[in-house]
């Protein structure tokens, strides 16, 4: 094949690809929008897994709203078991961390050469990681709770410990995301 | 509050993003090696030194040049001195052929660093026999007052360097060479003395630390960005920029930046080392050092208009790509910074102040070691080039100097905000002609007279 007739088929190929990942961009765009507008039900499935995780990690019981964000475990306050409410607000859940490596894929996918397959593994591994580091952080609050008491154990548990472990979960969700896009096509 | 909220989250990505950034910049200024030398009689070798009322310094610099690179050819560009620069110059070359005096006048000069550069291009071509390699020809810009190490062109002629065909520039490390300087403003007070000297340091401490480290992060990402001294250029890479008007510079406020990008988009690798230096003269006003960086900072903001055309580029690596991006994006996240930055802390003191027992068991319940977490965060991240730089770079100094050093990188590293908003004004009221940045002799000879 020369060279005339394969710059029409390769301009062609090159065309479909790019209109696909404008479209895979737009839709990933999209899916943030989606995900920030509709924070009240995201932030309600967090609240849910992170009673499913306060009561299969430390036994804990625990009472969840159907839709609300908010959950209630049981901790030990001196010889009676209390019950304390968390409420995952929108600054302690993850979809503003989500939001923006969707929005920073949905670039990626439009500037970089980096395979559409490679960019959406990464973001699904990313999101996964993040809300499963949110999640323990839940679990961290209760843990701390149940051996601090309420006001110390959240205090300590939700500020400092808190920020450690957001920060530590970054730096793996980042390093995560670099690994699995930072590889380009042989072509 | 779902603003406050928004805040923090982007106030902890930025920091974050630029915590990892950090991170990734010691590691790789820490590892890197020195490069090696060859000989440098396989090139010719061309200075350009763009000059406009350079007299008091201009003869002292050729002298020294003339000596360390005897066998180079001195293109000295005098752009309408009103001095007499043209003379000095003049009065060196009638008895050097390898000094040559480049006049522009008015009204075809002070037309910007970039037309300086390409007048001389122009005579440099003009110079050379028919059929000369000119891959063979590499041109070094260098202020008036510069001082490149004497291994310059060995250096730059080794394998990682111009000996690697693919590469089209080099970038040398930038020195102070006033940062030791102990009272460099006679006649002033010890305070005004402190300061300025402190001023010099932390120029030195920001170009052969941070700023070294970026340009050897950028040598992995084929991003190495060209300075406006000790920027080093094959002759056959201009030849491509130069176009019919025989321009390869061209004219943005960031003309050595702007001709790094365009030379990366035509297909060129560009080198960074620090085994060569350039010296030159640190600033000592911080009047003027604001006006100095203010202009860089502009300049990069109106490089933005490339960024378009490096995304559609073959020639940048997906990793070059977020490089550049980042670097240009600097200035605006700065902007952006102003603003989400001291948000939280404007909230910490509205509660501290109305509702201060609840401040107060929120300290004791890890709140204060939380902001101590994030304060040691906010300075050790700046505060780290100064124990760098001692490890690296200046030996001499004691961990006490090295610490000082490093907390006034941390304020240092504020002016940044300051001088984006300046940059920012400037580029929405379309004021993009700056005068020439004063030396530091002429601060001191018209006290209060900076810009």
């Amino acid at each position: 094949m020369s060279t005339a007739e394969a710059a029409p088929d390769d301009g062609s190929f090159r065309s479909r690809r790019d209109g696909v990942r404008q479209f895979t961009a737009v839709v990933t765009v999209l899916g943030a929008v989606l995900a920030v507008t509709e924070q009240a039900r995201y932030r309600g499935v967090e609240a849910r897994m992170g009673a499913w995780a306060v009561h299969e990690l430390l036994g804990y019981a625990v009472i969840a709203a159907n839709a609300g964000p908010t959950f209630f475990f049981g901790y030990h306050d001196g010889a009676r078991t209390a019950y304390l409410g968390l409420e995952v607000s929108l600054a302690c859940s993850s979809v503003l961390l989500v939001a923006p490596a969707a929005v920073a894929t949905a670039v990626l996918a439009v500037v970089s050469r980096i395979p559409m397959s490679r960019l959406l593994l990464a973001l699904a591994a990313t999101a996964a990681l993040v809300t499963a580091i949110n999640v323990l952080r839940f679990v961290l609050i209760a843990l701390l709770v149940d051996a601090w008491g309420a006001q110390a154990g959240f205090g300590w548990a939700h500020s400092f410990f808190g920020s450690l472990l957001t920060l530590a979960g970054l730096a793996g969700a980042s390093w995560l995301y670099y690994r699995l896009a930072r590889r380009t096509p042989s072509s | 509050m779902a603003a406050l909220e928004l805040c923090i989250v982007a106030a902890l990505l930025l920091g974050f993003g630029f915590l990892w950034y950090v991170i990734s910049l010691v590691v790789t200024f820490l590892r890197a090696t020195p490069d090696p030398a060859a000989d440098p009689a396989g090139f010719a070798w061309h200075f350009l030194l763009p000059c406009r009322d350079e007299q008091a310094v201009i003869g002292e610099t050729l002298g020294y040049l003339r000596g360390e690179f005897p066998d180079a050819v001195f293109w000295v560009v005098d752009d309408d001195s009103v001095d007499g620069t043209a003379a000095v110059v003049e009065s060196l070359a009638a008895d050097d052929p390898g000094i040559r005096l480049v006049r522009r006048v008015m009204p075809n000069a002070r037309t910007g660093k970039g037309d300086a550069l390409n007048s001389a291009y122009r005579e440099l071509c003009a110079s050379l026999e028919p059929g000369v390699d000119r891959s063979k020809v590499v041109v070094c810009v260098v202020d008036a007052d510069g001082r490149p190490s004497a291994n310059l062109l060995s250096v730059c002629a080794g394998p990682r360097i111009f000996g690697d065909e693919g590469i089209g520039a080099a970038q040398v490390e930038v020195r102070m060479t006033n940062r030791a300087v102990r009272r460099p403003l006679p006649g002033r007070g010890v305070v005004s003395n402190v300061l300025a000297a402190l001023l010099a340091r932390l120029q030195d401490v920001e170009f052969r630390g941070p700023i070294s480290a970026m340009q050897m992060l950028r040598a992995k990402t084929h991003t190495v960005n060209l300075g406006g001294n000790g920027q080093l250029v094959r002759l056959a890479a201009l030849d491509e920029l130069a176009g019919e008007r025989g321009a390869p510079w061209g004219n943005a406020l960031l003309e050595d930046f702007e001709i790094g990008l365009r030379l990366m988009l035509a297909g060129w690798r560009i080198a960074y080392t620090v085994s060569a230096w350039v010296d030159q003269e640190a600033l000592w006003s911080l009047r003027t050092l604001l006006v100095q960086r203010t202009r860089w900072a502009q300049g990069s903001m109106q490089c933005l208009r490339y960024l378009p055309e490096i995304w559609r580029s073959s020639a940048f690596s997906n990793a070059g790509l977020f490089e550049v991006t980042y670097f240009m994006a600097q200035p605006w996240l700065q902007l952006v910074g102003t603003v989400i930055y001291p948000m939280p802390m404007f909230v910490f003191a509205y509660n501290a102040a109305h509702f201060p027992e609840f401040t107060e068991q929120f300290l004791r319940d890890g709140g204060a070691a939380m902001l101590v977490l994030y304060l040691l965060i906010g300075i050790g991240e700046f505060a780290v080039w100064g124990v760098v730089y001692r490890r690296r770079c200046e030996p001499g100094l004691t961990r006490r100097q090295a610490a000082w050093i490093g907390l006034g990188m941390t304020g240092y590293a504020w002016l940044s905000y300051i001088i984006a908003w300046r940059a920012f004004a400037r580029l929405v009221t379309r004021r993009s002609t700056w005068p020439k940045t004063r030396r530091n002799a002429e601060l001191i000879l018209v006290p209060g007279a900076a810009q």
